[in-house]
């Protein structure tokens, strides 16, 4: 991992119980009969990996309230409406989601004149992640959030730091509709 | 040469008020929402959203909406479409909301529809949308469900996919009655696709095509019905396009807000709608003594010119024609009268339907290249249309467009309609 210079590098490190599936030779398709992060019993039901105690359980389908809710948002094109649910949510795993989601922006900002050139400003990070990982442009994930306004103080909260790009940015795009083919309902 | 309409009816040039287009917008054709899990209203929302920013009309000001839409109640299990435009956005609870099913010619309907209201002085702005979400099912079941716009007893119970059959027959009669050679169809199948390749929105923008691959029959490109191979049909395409159509009075304020001139907002210049015999075969029996294979298509178009004041094809700029199948541009090509009748292939060989030819015939990619999402697709024809006019059409845009020609036929060519677009 040395050969990689980014501002995120010990984030790309491989979790320890990727380690330990390794040397347990748990290595998914290739070890069927040792299983990966899914087993199948015998009987060809699923069973998961508990990463804690690297001990395989059965599949149990969780629905969270707030991410239900978001989806069926999301299903009915109601993209702002989804959002809103994960902002307000008090569950742990709503924390989760608008740090992962924060740190995304942040992330992406802080690219700004290290992947592209200053003066493209966030417009060719925004086109590479969508055009290049298909993802969500992080100037869409920071309009759905509420703005430049709302996405600051939650940096701030989750103690991640602000690009300097981030804070001399001032307009955000127009919602462009056709951004709704970045959000999956399932 | 026999006209079989003509002679016996009073056609006058439009004397009505006019209607304007204010704009609209079209979903990208190549996206799939059923994998995405969206439901229908999601598409309605993205075109509702999509159209305002597009025209910057207030909301507010729409005073009614129609859907078009063929098969909801097969397709995603959801009828009363028409309440669901208004589900798009609270603002418009409250507003007539009406849905409109033509089969394939849906879109086309709705817009006459809006168009009556507005000409009758009832509304001023009318919302008109066209949408189809077809990948629910697979091919096999999705050609059942697109049976039902033919005389489904007759024509398509236990017979798989009905309409390339039908629309094969149509090669057949062109075949019996003058000969037809099918690398012409090819060459539509080659243009269509090229032309698609030039359109952000169409469904086949990134496909390859060739005129060899069209041209050739193989384990690629198999025969589907009599003459009809694989890639003379349109695809399977979710989609949804919205138009705003707006009253002369509403249309003076809103170029004055935007510092637009009138003359400069495009408008419908006029129509033609029939209605045939519903089986195929009964329309070809009426037309055994004709020169034209599909009268009421020819009628449609015929009416449509004289409403609108165009003397032949030669007035137009652009035509945007139904190609569900190659075979259906090939009857196209004659009925607007670009060659005598059976002679289409002339227009073909000469590239005068080519997007640089003298009359280019789908520069959009029509339903091959953009797709064909059934009840969205005359909607989708009338906004090429109006961008076309509008100079808008970017890297599709022929040049200085000013009168674009329609047709939209649902069904084996029985609901036939034919708009002209112009300023």
């Amino acid at each position: 991992m040395t050969h990689i210079v980014d501002g995120k590098s010990d984030e790309f490190m491989l979790p320890h119980f990727i380690n330990t599936m390794v040397e347990l030779g748990r290595l998914g398709n290739k070890t069927p009969d040792k299983g990966g992060f899914y087993k199948r019993k015998y009987d060809k039901s699923k069973t998961v990996l508990n990463i804690k105690s690297f001990t395989y359980a059965s599949v149990s389908c969780v629905k969270i309230p707030f991410v239900e809710q978001a989806k069926q948002y999301i299903r009915e094109g109601r993209y702002f409406d989804a959002f809103t649910e994960i902002k307000k949510s008090s569950e742990k795993k709503a924390d989760f989601i608008r740090k992962i989601l924060c740190s995304y922006v942040a992330y992406s900002f802080a690219c700004v004149g290290e992947v592209t050139h200053k003066k493209y400003g966030i417009e060719l990070i925004d086109k590479a992640m969508a055009y290049g990982f298909n993802w969500a442009p992080p100037t869409l994930i920071m309009q759905l959030f509420g703005g430049k306004k709302e996405i600051i103080p939650l940096l701030k909260h989750y103690s991640i730091e602000i690009p300097n790009s981030l804070l001399e940015f001032s307009e955000l795009p127009l919602f462009n509709p056709r951004h709704g083919i970045y959000f999956l309902a399932k | 040469m026999v006209y079989t309409f003509l002679p016996n009816e009073k056609l006058k040039p439009m004397n009505q008020k006019p209607v304007y287009i204010l704009g609209g917008y079209q979903t990208d054709f190549a996206r799939n929402w059923s994998k995405e899990n969206k439901h229908i209203v999601a598409m309605i929302r993205e075109v509702l959203e999509g159209g305002i920013m597009e025209t910057l009309l207030p909301i507010e000001d729409i005073n009614a909406a129609f859907v078009a839409n063929f098969a909801g109640e097969l397709y995603v299990n959801q009828g009363l479409l028409g309440a669901f435009l208004v589900e798009a956005d609270s603002r418009l609870t409250g507003i007539p909301s009406t849905r409109v099913e033509a089969a394939c010619a849906s879109g086309s309907v709705a817009i006459l529809n809006a168009i009556a209201f507005i000409q009758a002085g009832i509304y001023d702005v009318v919302w008109v949308v066209g949408v189809e979400q077809m990948k629910t099912v697979g091919g096999q079941e999705g050609s059942k469900y697109l049976g039902r716009a033919a005389w489904y007893e007759k024509e398509a119970k236990d017979i798989d996919f009905p309409f390339p059959k039908l629309f094969g027959r149509l090669v057949d009669v062109y075949d019996k009655r003058y000969g037809i050679e099918t690398k012409y169809l090819a060459a539509i199948a080659e243009k269509n696709y090229a032309n698609a390749k030039r359109n952000p929105n169409a469904q086949t923008r990134n496909w390859y095509m060739s005129f060899d691959h069209a041209n050739t029959i193989g384990e690629y490109n198999r025969i589907l019905s009599g003459k009809l191979r694989l890639t003379d049909c349109s695809h399977v395409t979710d989609g949804a396009v919205s138009l705003f159509l707006a009253s002369s009075d509403y249309t003076k304020k809103h170029a004055k807000k935007h510092n637009k001139k009138l003359e400069s907002i495009p408008r419908i210049l006029g129509w033609g709608q029939t209605t045939a015999p519903v089986e195929f075969d009964k329309k070809i029996r009426e037309s055994e003594k004709d020169n034209y294979v599909l009268l009421y298509t020819r009628k449609a178009i015929l009416h449509a010119f004289k409403k609108s004041g165009v003397k032949n094809c030669w007035d137009l700029d652009l035509v945007e024609t139904h190609d569900c199948f190659t075979s259906a541009e090939y009857m196209a090509i004659d009925h607007f009268g670009l060659t005598a009748p059976g002679e289409s292939w002339k227009a073909i060989e000469n590239g005068v339907v080519n997007f640089n030819g003298k009359l280019p015939f789908n520069p959009s990619g029509g339903l091959i290249g953009v797709g064909h999402p059934v009840g969205a697709t005359g909607v989708r024809q009338i906004l090429d249309a109006f961008k076309q006019v509008n100079n808008t059409a970017k890297d599709y845009q022929i040049e200085n467009a000013r009168k674009v020609a329609t047709l939209n036929i649902g069904g084996s060519a029985t609901t036939n309609v034919c708009m002209i677009i112009g300023k």
